[in-house]
């Protein structure tokens, strides 16, 4: 980013990026981070991992048992790789807290890795690079994720999603040579199966439609590669979708309605929180500069992938309302009332809205940047 | 005009055919009204034993629909179990009702459900508590068509919505609409759209008196369902007795919820429609006034996102407080009618429309809070004697009569009954005028919390301007009115606190004492004062400007938005997260029982005992073919004795009760606990009728109010034809020459 930048900008950039790095580590220093809603799960799941790795027995996904005993089926599609981290952090002896506080922070440093690669992918202007950037950290529905409610496997697609996004942009971008983008593209996809199987089935369908709306058909191989490469996990969703079993996992199968929302609780703006799951005001307002320069006319045309973000935003946002019919789509057939039945909340929906609104709200802030509004 | 041609556009042509196809969907569902479904059978509960949720119905199929529940059954107690529907194979919030609850006095439920989803395993659920015999027969749904009335209205409602947006293009594109004219539309939408989100989320946050006036907006409905109009007596409440709400406590703007309810919406959808309408109409409203007294648009912007957020409108709001918040929608029509009254130049044409805000402005007042028209008495007192000099003008007392003339006019309709039985009923009301205000009066902490910072720092910063002699002769008016509006916001706050000595005053002067317990809470005193401090921030804020001090002018700007933020989210999104949520659907699950403080019954009633009971006779009368509605009853009696007797109803007595029989008019006198009686002659056999009527004097009173509206109506017609007319004369001369 040197290159774009004059030097006065350089430190201010700078002392946003150092800003950027810190702000996240924050709640592992204060010891924010053990008190997490899921933490003890996912300890638990970490231990288990510990065991079976001493043991010589490692099961991959977590055991019906453990789940039970917390209450949460949909885990049993998180696959074990990416806690191997924390649990050989652990089995070198280090403590169980500062193992978890060390991953945890590492997941961070990798958003921001991860986000910044898509930023960059996306945007020239150093400004909507660092606002990009500073939005999707600062996110409520992020912080909410990875601290107040400590789920890994969630926290995990906040930072495999960017890469996946960017990876795909660059292939788009760049032609189907991009080595790069290739990578970024079947690492971020595959890690994805690895950390939520689940969520990683609907982020591939979501990408497959935006790619071939784009009629960027042939970048659809990176994304079956990606699926390739998780194959351990796309096989053990698959094959309960398709077969059912796992009755000992309890696993949901009840209507999603329940979970969604009314048009007004996406204007709650202070903390993101299940019932009232506000942008936050940094976002919020970014979105209404951006409704504001198109409404009054000084945005000029939106480019194609503002514009795209913005839709995708919006049909996912209209996937999380109350009212969006997923108990007809239950009613399709039984890998739809299963896999539907996984996702728990219509509520979902709206978390994957908010790793897509930053593009448009880092736009608008560029746009203000430039002081040709 | 011809550039506004929207009907060309392929997309009018889209949403209007695809209106029109939805609208003849609906049509067509609406045949299934009327729709009867007949189940037949019964369940006998045993005494003793409580059951929850015992079916006595089950597999009932039924399409998407809004029914009514008639379940008929015989029960000894009142109020004690109660009748629902559910089925757990809809998706969740596709069967909405509260169910009823069952009265010894009753033989049917008639409660109302909204199914949205096709239904094969609907139940009717009775929860019974074991006490007292309950025995239920047979089940009638009836098929009222009002889902689909509730839909029509709804895509109405969006298609004016998207034709209005096309017009809008189509005015930016013909005439290009300006850059201020733009950021007036778009930030009062935000201002709106913030104000109105906790309303926005399903149900209604649970305020102290939500119920209340949920129920003031269903009797609105029953009355007018019943035939009369204007509603005077809310003739379902207090268990079908009639409550005489709606001449102490004017409903004419919930008569917009009431057509909802009419139409089919639900009570908390048609509540939340309703405070929607009443936040963008004082958005608007104060937009208007703030921006023509400034004459500066964007002061106009500010102004009203400061007073339609600020933290006091929206607690008011919040908890259910109806009266007042739309009464605050008035305040700023009022401040500018007085402006214009004060400042306009006497000569102009112009000045003779003056009076149309303060009638506007007292009217409404009058017709939403009277007990805010308390305040702004006061306040008008002190303001005219402030401006005494001013107001002895022939020109200004003028405009002044003519505004206090036109709102008593349009007002007659409801102040004539208002006063008739003020002064001729010995209403409760007349009797709590004891109580003391002062420990309800605020803290100083939480007087700051509500004034809010924009406010705070506007008067501080404006106190700084005067202090310091900066304001000097510049825009003479716009300082007095600031100095003015200063002093009244600062009296008005002290007045608020718990500090200030109300119980002494009520103690010492004799005649306030009822006016000053009538307020209830001090509290009330900020409704003006956010007026008037928003006045005083929109000064500041023409200061910076006029001043050209651009750096202050943004500050300020910068200022308003994080108190608009400090209290338009964060207020709100943390009073509405600790506030319960009521999902109220139907008003028959909430029974009609609630009367709050039971004002407006006739002193000595027990409001308790008043439930669904049949006629009493007195006397050697007998009562057959006895029907009981809306405010009326028809029976036959005979007097076999030669005294006088007499039929108590289950009607509470209030002047306006008439009955016929058929040989004339009978008495009607008050009965036992002031319910109606007929007094029956001795050796009378007739048939009764009794009902409500309105007397001849409310009725032409009413007159006036209607006679007076068409007249301002036609008068603003014309005056805009002429101004229109005159512009383009104007517009032709340049041409010509």
């Amino acid at each position: 980013m040197r290159g774009f930048l004059r030097k006065h900008e350089q430190k201010i950039y700078g002392a946003i990026l150092i800003m950027l790095l810190v702000f996240p580590l924050i709640p592992l220093v204060s010891g924010q981070a053990m008190k997490g809603r899921d933490t003890a799960l996912w300890l638990a799941r970490i231990g288990e991992i510990k065991e079976g790795f001493t043991q010589g027995n490692l099961s991959w996904f977590p055991s019906a048992e453990l789940t039970a005993a917390y209450g949460s089926g949909t885990m049993a599609f998180d696959h074990a790789l990416w806690l191997l981290v924390p649990a050989a952090l652990e089995a070198l002896g280090m403590g169980e807290r500062l193992a978890w506080n060390l991953f945890m922070g590492l997941l961070q440093l990798g958003t921001l890795g991860a986000v910044f690669y898509m930023a960059k992918a996306l945007f020239r202007e150093p400004a909507a690079i660092l606002a990009g950037v500073w939005f999707y950290m600062s996110c409520p529905c992020r912080l909410y994720v990875c601290f107040d409610r400590a789920d890994v496997g969630a926290a995990l697609v906040w930072m495999l999603c960017p890469v996946l996004a960017g990876g795909l942009i660059r292939l788009c971008r760049a032609g189907i040579k991009d080595l790069w983008g290739w990578c970024g593209a079947v690492l971020g996809y595959g890690g994805l199966w690895y950390a939520d199987a689940r969520l990683a089935l609907l982020t591939g369908a979501v990408a497959a439609c935006c790619l071939l709306a784009c009629r960027r058909i042939r970048c659809v191989a990176a994304l079956a590669a990606g699926g390739a490469l998780g194959l351990p996990a796309v096989i053990y969703l698959l094959r309960y979708l398709l077969k059912g079993g796992m009755q000992v996992w309890n696993l949901p199968t009840g209507s999603i309605m329940e979970g969604g929302y009314m048009p007004g609780q996406y204007l709650t703006a202070g903390m993101y929180r299940p019932d009232q799951p506000g942008l936050g005001l940094f976002l919020m307002g970014a979105l209404l500069l951006l409704a504001w320069l198109r409404f009054s006319g000084d945005g000029g045309r939106l480019p194609s992938y503002v514009s795209g973000a913005l839709a995708v935003a919006g049909i996912l946002t209209v996937c999380s309302l109350r009212y969006f019919p997923w108990d007809w789509l239950q009613r399709l057939g039984l890998p739809f009332l299963r896999y539907i039945g996984l996702l728990e909340s219509a509520g979902l929906f709206w978390r994957g809205a908010n790793m897509l609104l930053w593009v448009p709200a880092a736009w608008a802030v560029a746009k203000l940047c430039k002081k040709d509004v | 005009m011809s550039k506004l041609n929207i009907w060309k556009w392929r997309s009018t042509k889209i949403i209007l055919a695809l209106a029109l196809l939805l609208a003849v969907f609906c049509v067509a569902q609406m045949s299934r009204r009327g729709r009867e479904y007949v189940y037949e059978g019964g369940t006998c509960f045993t005494q003793g034993t409580a059951v929850a949720g015992q079916p006595v119905y089950e597999g009932i199929s039924l399409p998407p629909g809004c029914y009514r529940v008639a379940l008929e059954y015989s029960s000894s107690e009142d109020l004690r179990s109660l009748c629902e529907a559910g089925d757990g194979t809809v998706f969740p919030g596709g069967l909405l009702t509260n169910g009823e609850v069952f009265y010894s006095g009753r033989s049917e439920t008639r409660f109302q459900m909204w199914l949205f989803e096709r239904a094969d395993a609907l139940r009717i659920l009775v929860n019974y508590d074991g006490v007292g015999s309950l025995e239920t027969g047979n089940l009638r749904i009836y098929d009222t068509g009002q889902l689909w009335t509730m839909y029509l209205v709804i895509l109405l409602a969006a298609t004016l919505l998207a034709l209005a947006v096309q017009l809008l293009r189509a005015c930016d594109r013909a005439y290009g609409i300006s850059r201020e004219n733009k950021a007036v539309l778009f930030w009062l939408s935000v201002i709106i759209l913030l104000a109105t989100v906790p309303y926005m989320t399903g149900g209604v946050p649970s305020g102290g008196d939500t119920g209340y006036h949920m129920h003031r907006i269903d009797g609105i409905k029953d009355g007018i369902l019943a035939g009369y109009f204007p509603v005077r007596l809310e003739p379902e409440w207090v268990h079908g007795h009639g409550y005489a709400n709606g001449i102490f406590y004017c409903g004419t703007l919930l008569l917009f919820p009431a057509l909802l309810r009419i139409a089919g919406f639900p009570v908390t959808l048609a509540y939340n429609c309703y405070v929607a309408g009443v936040n963008i109409a004082t958005a608007v409203i104060a937009y208007c006034s703030f921006a023509r007294v400034f004459r500066d648009k964007y002061i106009g912007i500010a102004s009203s996102a400061l007073y339609t957020l600020s933290a006091f409108r929206l607690h008011q709001v919040l908890i259910g407080n109806v009266g007042e918040y739309s009464a605050m929608m008035f305040l700023p029509l009022l401040l500018y009618g007085y402006w214009r009254l004060f400042t306009q130049d006497r000569r102009l044409k112009e000045y003779r429309t003056c009076w149309l805000p303060l009638a506007f402005g007292y009217a409404g007042l009058f017709q939403t809070h009277v007990l805010s028209c308390e305040i702004t008495a006061l306040l008008t007192l002190v303001l005219l004697l402030v401006r005494i000099k001013q107001v002895f003008r022939r020109e200004t007392f003028r405009e002044l009569c003519k505004g206090a003339a036109g709102a008593l006019a349009l007002s007659a309709w409801f102040l004539v009954p208002f006063l008739d039985y003020t002064l001729r009923e010995d209403m409760h009301f007349k009797y709590v005028w004891g109580r003391t205000i002062q420990e309800a009066g605020l803290s100083p902490a939480l007087l700051l919390t509500w004034v809010g910072l924009g406010m705070a720092l506007g008067l501080l910063c404006f106190l700084a301007l005067w202090l310091s002699g900066r304001l000097g002769d510049r825009e003479e008016n716009v300082w007095k009115l600031g100095r003015l509006s200063l002093l009244l916001g600062i009296c008005l706050m002290l007045m608020s606190l718990r500090l200030f000595p109300w119980d002494r005053i009520q103690q010492t002067v004799s005649w306030a004492a009822p006016l000053i317990s009538s307020l209830q809470f001090p509290r009330r005193f900020l409704g003006w004062g956010s007026a008037l401090l928003t006045a005083l921030c929109g000064c500041c804020l023409y200061y910076f400007k006029t001043g050209k001090k651009h750096l202050l002018w943004n500050a300020g700007l910068m200022t308003v938005a994080v108190s608009v933020i400090l209290s338009g989210v964060y207020y709100t999104n943390g009073v509405d997260r600790d506030m319960s949520r009521t999902y109220l659907y139907n008003i028959q699950g909430m029974g009609y029982g609630y009367i709050s403080g039971a004002e407006y019954l006739v002193q000595g009633t027990e409001h308790e005992s008043l439930l669904y009971r049949g006629p009493v006779s007195g006397g050697a009368v007998t009562v057959t073919d006895y029907e009981k509605g809306a405010l009326r009853a028809q029976f036959t009696c005979c007097n076999a004795d030669r005294q006088e007797g007499y039929v108590e109803l289950p009607l509470l007595h209030y002047y306006g009760y008439r009955a016929y029989g058929e040989d004339g008019e009978l008495t009607v006198r008050k009965g036992e606990n002031n319910l109606v009686r007929v007094v029956i002659p001795p050796g009378c056999h007739t048939a009764v009728r009794v009902r409500f009527v309105s007397p001849w004097y409310w009725r032409v009173a009413e007159g006036v109010s209607y006679l007076t509206a068409a007249a301002i109506l036609l008068m603003c017609i014309r005056k805009r034809r002429i101004k229109r007319s005159e512009r383009g004369k104007h517009e032709r001369i340049p041409a010509k020459a």
